[in-house]
């Protein structure tokens, strides 16, 4: 069961993590970090996070040319957006790495609790 | 599309345009919000959450491309709003003497000028705000009426009781001509301020790969 405050910080990696293997639009991202064993992220957790990496230069838009229906916002990934992801991804490797290291039990503890 | 997706959708406009979006990024959000709710085939309220929530998690993303005093009267909204006052002052009274074939003049006195200045004050409050708060939904459709009756009450009072001297004196037909410029002037200058929710074009989208 993930807690859904942990996504929140990380999700903005996560979603130039997906647009690293390509070009998407809204759902189909929503539906990718579903497939990658996130859970359900919500439209409403997800654009925001979309427009804040739009208006940051990490991702570029276009707008299908719709033959019915509404029109499709797609995003890719900018050049800037890689390093913010290298970077990103470099900082949280790190950061879950000691979290890990103080999570996981000690093998005296795993000892200690075994009957 | 359903009601309840278009009542979502229409609330949204409104939430994203108190928060100091323009038409053009308003039209880009609902049509992405209309794109997903197709292909997710859920309501809306569950893909987004509140309307309002939304808006403002939307508006805190890009807080520097945002207006920064939303829906807010300007000097300039005042005094077009005062001008077209007297346009329509001006070109009914002129109007009501050349119909009933009256020998007058259409004049103005100080309570009509007085008037204009009370419309001005009326609207930055009570007027204003009530509407305002009648679209946020804050409260019903009497609030804005009742802040309408009572300035229309005011100047009316205002008009009556101080007629003297008189100040302008107009024959009906330049009256109604001057009336008539007023009025033009004043929806020229609304229409090109207007700010339609646009939806987006195939061209539109930002490249920073160049």
């Amino acid at each position: 069961m993930r807690d859904p405050q942990w996504l929140r910080g990380v999700l903005p990696l996560l979603v130039l993590a997906v647009l690293r293997e390509g070009e998407c639009y809204g759902y189909d991202l929503t539906r990718k970090l579903e497939a990658a064993g996130l859970g359900t992220v919500k439209g409403g957790s997800l654009y925001p996070v979309l427009a804040r990496l739009e208006a940051d230069g990490a991702v570029a838009i276009r707008w299908s040319e719709p033959t019915s229906g509404p029109a499709r916002k797609y995003y890719r990934l900018t050049p800037a957006g890689h390093e913010q992801l290298q970077a990103g991804a470099s900082r949280w490797l790190a950061f879950t790495e000691h979290a890990a290291a103080l999570l996981t039990p000690s093998t005296s503890e795993l000892n200690d609790a075994t009957p | 599309m359903p009601r309840p997706e278009l009542d979502y959708l229409d609330e949204l406009a409104l939430e994203l345009r108190f928060a100091g979006m323009d038409g053009a990024q308003i039209g880009s959000v609902l049509e992405e919000a209309r794109d997903h709710l197709a292909a997710a085939d859920q309501p809306p309220e569950e893909v987004f959450g509140p309307a309002k929530e939304y808006a403002a998690a939307l508006a805190d993303s890009q807080r520097e491309r945002l207006q920064p005093r939303p829906m807010s009267l300007t000097v300039g909204d005042l005094i077009a709003n005062g001008l077209q006052f007297l346009g329509f002052l001006l070109g009914f009274r002129g109007a009501m003497i050349v119909l009933l074939r009256e020998d007058a003049a259409v004049d103005l006195g100080p309570g009509h000028l007085a008037g204009a200045g009370l419309l001005m004050i009326g609207l930055v409050w009570p007027l204003w705000p009530a509407m305002r708060a009648y679209l946020a939904r804050r409260t019903g459709f009497a609030t804005p009426v009742v802040a309408c009756v009572a300035v229309v009450a005011v100047f009316v009072a205002v008009m009556q009781w101080w007629d003297e001297p008189v100040l302008i004196a107009l024959s009906p037909v330049p009256a109604i001509g001057l009336g008539a410029v007023l009025i033009a002037v004043c929806w020229v200058r609304a229409w090109r301020l207007r700010d339609p929710v646009q939806r987006p074009s195939a061209t539109a989208g930002t490249d920073h790969t160049s």
